[in-house]
């Protein structure tokens, strides 16, 4: 190693050291984008925030149903008025306070289809959908524990697409809307 | 988890992924803007900016992109605003980087290292700091310097042998007024 290499080592080892109050300052950042994550969701955020959720249940739980009621009524209705009738999630109870529902999803011309949620860390690679006979329908069978849950669907690993058959969660987030799905008891909203 | 997973989750709306990011990339962020702009407190600022800024621009990320290179020009451009700003207000250079200043004293061995280095980097301009400091002390290839500065490569070169010639012929002076 010559000189100058030796030089740009102890430039870079002085570089490197680590700058009082770092993980201060971190904790910091991370505070103040906590506070612009809230402001960005703005006052529909504390329904969909497990805090909120806990500090208002039984306004959480109304808000949830009169979304899903309008929802589904302007939903069907218009689809009644273009003769289209959508596939919706079907459920089957399974044991230990989960259900299985079952997604359906209708992409013509897709090569793959995935689903992502709260449910599955939004992961797209994480709960394929397989693709039924018809070749425009795809199928996913997945337990989910009871709640509320957001989701949506990813068309050929790109295209993201809220669920036409249920409503739409009320925050965009980055421009991209999530749909909205409550399951309990023998039933999934 | 790498980068791509993290930015994915933090685009379907897991504020949480984007706090990871943070978490591994806010100490290079703060070391690169406080040699740039040789202020701890202005370097902070400026790194919560550069991340409010990325959080607000995820949705136009493109997944070949790196993180770490879009987020860098991202800081810089932060960074360059806040040295015209700084022009214009008080012009502090890093110079200022020494044990009388309490706020950027280092509670580590190194800090006599880090006072050269602060000092021996006082004389240069803006242009000739930030190539420097990419090259030198995050250690990137000229290709990804070029792409985050907007810099043509040749140009790059040029400022990081000018840079380099400069702050060692300095920091040899201090480190020999140190050894008498």
């Amino acid at each position: 190693m010559n000189n100058g290499d030796r030089w740009d080592d102890d430039v870079r080892g002085a570089y490197q050291l680590p700058i009082e109050g770092e993980e201060q300052a971190r904790d910091r950042a991370i505070g103040r984008l906590r506070r612009e994550s809230a402001k960005r969701r703005g006052l529909g955020a504390w329904w969909l925030d497990p805090d909120g959720l806990r500090m208002y249940p039984a306004l959480a739980a109304a808000c949830v149903l009169a979304v899903l009621v309008i929802g589904a009524w302007g939903g069907a209705a218009w689809m009644a008025s273009r003769g289209v009738r959508a596939p919706r999630p079907t459920i089957a109870t399974i044991p230990s306070g989960s259900t299985a529902v079952t997604f359906v999803f209708r992409a013509p011309g897709a090569t793959r289809v995935s689903l992502v949620g709260d449910f599955n860390g939004w992961d797209p690679n994480a709960t394929p959908l397989a693709r039924a006979t018809t070749g425009e329908i795809w199928t996913a069978q997945v337990p989910l524990e009871h709640g509320l849950h957001a989701y949506a669907f990813v068309i050929d690993g790109q295209d993201w697409e809220p669920d036409p058959a249920a409503p739409l969660a009320p925050v965009a987030t980055f421009g991209r809307r999530n749909s909205l799905l409550v399951v309990g008891e023998d039933q999934a909203l | 988890m790498t980068d791509a997973e993290l930015v994915t989750r933090a685009v379907a709306g897991d504020v949480g992924a984007f706090e990871d990011l943070v978490a591994r990339h806010h100490a290079a962020c703060l070391r690169f803007a406080a040699h740039v702009l040789g202020d701890r407190i202005e370097a902070e600022d400026v790194v919560q900016e550069t991340l409010l800024r990325a959080y607000r621009s995820l949705g136009t990320y493109q997944e070949r992109q790196q993180f770490r290179p879009w987020l860098f020009r991202i800081l810089v451009n932060r960074c360059r605003t806040a040295a015209g700003r700084a022009h214009a207000h008080r012009l502090r250079t890093a110079v200022e980087l020494t044990p009388g200043d309490a706020t950027v004293r280092d509670a580590t061995d190194g800090f006599e290292l880090r006072s050269r280095l602060s000092r021996a980097m006082a004389g240069l301009d803006a242009m000739h700091r930030e190539a420097f400091v990419l090259k030198l002390g995050e250690g990137l290839e000229y290709e990804e310097i070029a792409r985050i500065t907007g810099a043509s490569v040749p140009a790059l070169k040029m400022r990081v042998k000018r840079a380099r010639d400069q702050v060692r012929a300095r920091w040899e002076e201090l480190e020999h007024d140190e050894q008498r």
